[in-house]
């Protein structure tokens, strides 16, 4: 399958007083039509960097985005335009992405007005449809965004979002803002879209459980590289990063016998001011030897369809393994 | 009696808002209970409860008993004698909690001296070694920093030294891994397991995954009530209230076939608005006729008329 989405070599920089923290270094990443990628990473692990600059939000220093085979660093006026319209983003707080002034219904019509699609009556229309879809009472367009709980606000985001039709819909933590009984409806009305209406999807969190119920494939970023990228259940089934066991081993899990299989690491992840020599991860990796402090590992195959930058592939086990 | 904490019948109304129900729990010395629920449960005014925080005009009623002494009514001086000494507290966000204009070694020093009566030089050298306890790199260096300028992690860190320097009979942890890292959560879920081991614990969580991890009871909260309670094996493998079984349905595991989570429909009622049975029914799979009428009393753990079988 080609690529809807390709990012090739990626890497974006900020100047920080006198030095420069290296947000995402060469990071290579791709989304087929109908997929689902989730994109895994702690603070500072460089996902948002990347949602902002797949978003346009910023300049990249260097490597391409590719949409449908066109850069879209040259994308200009109506071609701009139509990229934008292709792709649309949920973010993590539904409390702000909103405006409070606006009715609901409003807010679903805006960009369908700013792209001139349809007639008043045809978006009114329009709105009903987006409304249905992600579970929303009819009367909900004529109400402000106060009046709804935080799940029933991340649903008209979400409603927005699909209001333009997008190809590729970007969740930036759609769910981290919500209570664990309403995180499952999002979850759920995420996984339908893509289901029933092949949207492409590109899941940015924190949470590898939530991610995995969610993903295809999951890539797994330390430090603005991707340390480990594959089928979401081999990656979680058998990690080859040893970061990615670590992970795996951190997501608590409403298991009463998980506690045994725990893997703690060592200290904190360093500044990306600062970063290690050699492997990043190598100061807080359980399995690290001489060679990861002085050669840094390159995103190589490992196996089908998985890629994996750690010399030791696969020797630290994750938790579930032999489960 | 009991030398760890012990609730009975605690309620905190706001006018006609009981944000707390009437919630009876007892935890004795050397456990851990995780108090499990979702915004707006009540679960942190509980805590606010046992540190006599309540803000005005909250009421307080019912008994909150530490170590034998019923503390609700105590007057000011005496609760804050309480506070950081025979009670210790880590809340989610040491930002807010830590002074953030005072060094870490003057914050430390100051509750060592008042719950303590040591000379200041003898405060100092029991904050090093607090922070060394709880895997500080270079504590006597860390006295002299700001707040700011350690990490999360770091700071948590601090906050769980200051918690325990005291050597307090209970420790109120309010949701203290909510802002950290997976990784960095790890590591202080296994602090708190290691260095909470002699003193009464209540672990406030919105996450059954942490209580697993750190808890040997589990309460889980519902609208102000307590639903169930039990050990953590047994909350966890064989849920009876349909709230907790529907908790546990709702949160995504590593399971490859991953079969769909299944939501809870609806919301929880408002506190001056619960339905006059139980404030779970209108959005219970198992409601019967009985559920609306009468409120079931928690009794042997478990507040239901039509349990999870």
């Amino acid at each position: 399958m080609s690529a809807l989405l390709e990012v090739r070599d990626l890497s974006v920089s900020f100047r920080v007083g006198r030095g420069r923290l290296q947000a995402l270094d060469a990071v290579s990443l791709s989304l087929a039509r109908g997929e689902t990628l989730g994109l895994v990473g702690e603070s500072g692990s460089g996902k948002s960097t990347f949602a902002r600059a797949l978003m346009l939000g910023l300049r990249p220093d260097a490597g391409d985005i590719l949409f449908d085979g066109a850069p879209v660093s040259r994308l200009a006026g109506a071609a701009l335009k139509a990229f934008r319209r292709r792709m649309q983003m949920v973010f993590q707080d539904p409390y702000s992405s909103l405006d409070p002034r606006m009715s609901v219904a409003r807010i679903l019509a805006e960009p369908l007005a700013a792209h001139g699609i349809g007639t008043r009556a045809e978006r009114a229309r329009l709105v009903a449809d987006l409304l249905a879809k992600v579970g929303l009472p009819e009367d909900a367009a004529l109400r402000l965004p106060s009046q709804f709980s935080g799940g029933q606000r991340q649903r008209v985001a979400i409603a927005r979002a699909l209001a333009l039709s997008p190809e590729v819909l970007i969740a930036d933590e759609p769910v981290s803002a919500l209570d664990v009984s309403i995180q499952a409806q999002i979850v759920n009305l995420l996984r339908d879209l893509k289901e029933e209406r092949g949207i492409a999807l590109l899941v940015i969190a924190h949470d590898l459980a939530l991610v995995h119920q969610l993903s295809d494939r999951i890539a797994v970023l330390y430090l603005g590289r991707v340390v480990e990228e594959g089928p979401a259940d081999a990656l979680v089934a058998a990690p080859l990063h040893p970061y990615t066991a670590a992970l795996l081993s951190a997501s608590p899990q409403p298991d009463p016998r998980a506690a045994s299989r725990r893997i703690v690491l060592k200290g904190e992840p360093p500044s990306a001011l600062d970063r290690p020599r050699g492997c990043a991860f190598h100061p807080r990796c359980p399995i690290a030897r001489p060679l990861c402090a002085e050669t840094t590992p390159p995103l190589a195959e490992a196996a089908q369809g998985r890629r994996v930058a750690c010399f030791f592939p696969g020797e630290l086990p994750g938790p579930l393994a032999g489960s | 009696m009991s030398d760890g904490l012990e609730l009975t019948d605690v309620a905190i109304a706001f006018g006609a808002s009981r944000v707390v129900d009437g919630v009876s729990l007892s935890v004795p010395r050397g456990s851990v209970l995780g108090l499990v629920g979702e915004s707006g449960s009540g679960k942190s005014m509980i805590a606010l409860g046992c540190l006599g925080l309540v803000p005005r005009p909250g009421v307080v009623s019912g008994e909150i008993r530490i170590a034998g002494r019923n503390i609700v009514g105590l007057p000011e001086r005496e609760l804050r004698a309480m506070r950081g000494g025979e009670v210790g507290i880590v809340f989610q966000d040491p930002m807010t909690s830590l002074n953030p204009v005072r060094r870490i070694g003057a914050l430390m020093t100051e509750t060592i001296r008042r719950h303590q009566g040591v000379s200041k030089p003898e405060a100092l050298a029991i904050a090093e070694r607090a922070l060394a306890e709880v895997g500080i790199p270079s504590p006597a260096a860390r006295l002299n920093a700001y707040a700011h300028e350690l990490s999360g992690g770091l700071r948590q860190r601090v906050m769980i030294a200051m918690a325990l320097v005291n050597r307090p009979r209970i420790i109120l942890a309010d949701e203290p891994t909510t802002a950290l890292d997976a990784t960095i959560q790890a590591q202080i879920l296994d602090l708190l397991r290691a260095r909470v081991a002699d003193a009464a614990a209540v672990l406030i969580t919105h996450d059954l995954g942490v209580a697993a991890t750190l808890c040997d009871r589990i309460a889980v909260i519902y609208s102000g009530r307590i639903v169930e309670t039990g050990t953590t094996a047994d909350i966890l493998t064989a849920p009876r209230h349909p709230y907790t079984a529907g908790l546990l349905r709702a949160v995504p595991r590593f399971d490859p076939s991953r079969p769909r989570l299944v939501p809870i429909p609806g919301l929880p009622p408002r506190p001056d608005a619960r339905p006059p049975g139980c404030a779970f029914a209108p959005r219970c799979p198992r409601r019967i006729a009985r559920c609306d009428a009468d409120r079931p009393a928690l009794a042997d753990g478990l507040a239901c008329w039509n349990p999870v079988a």
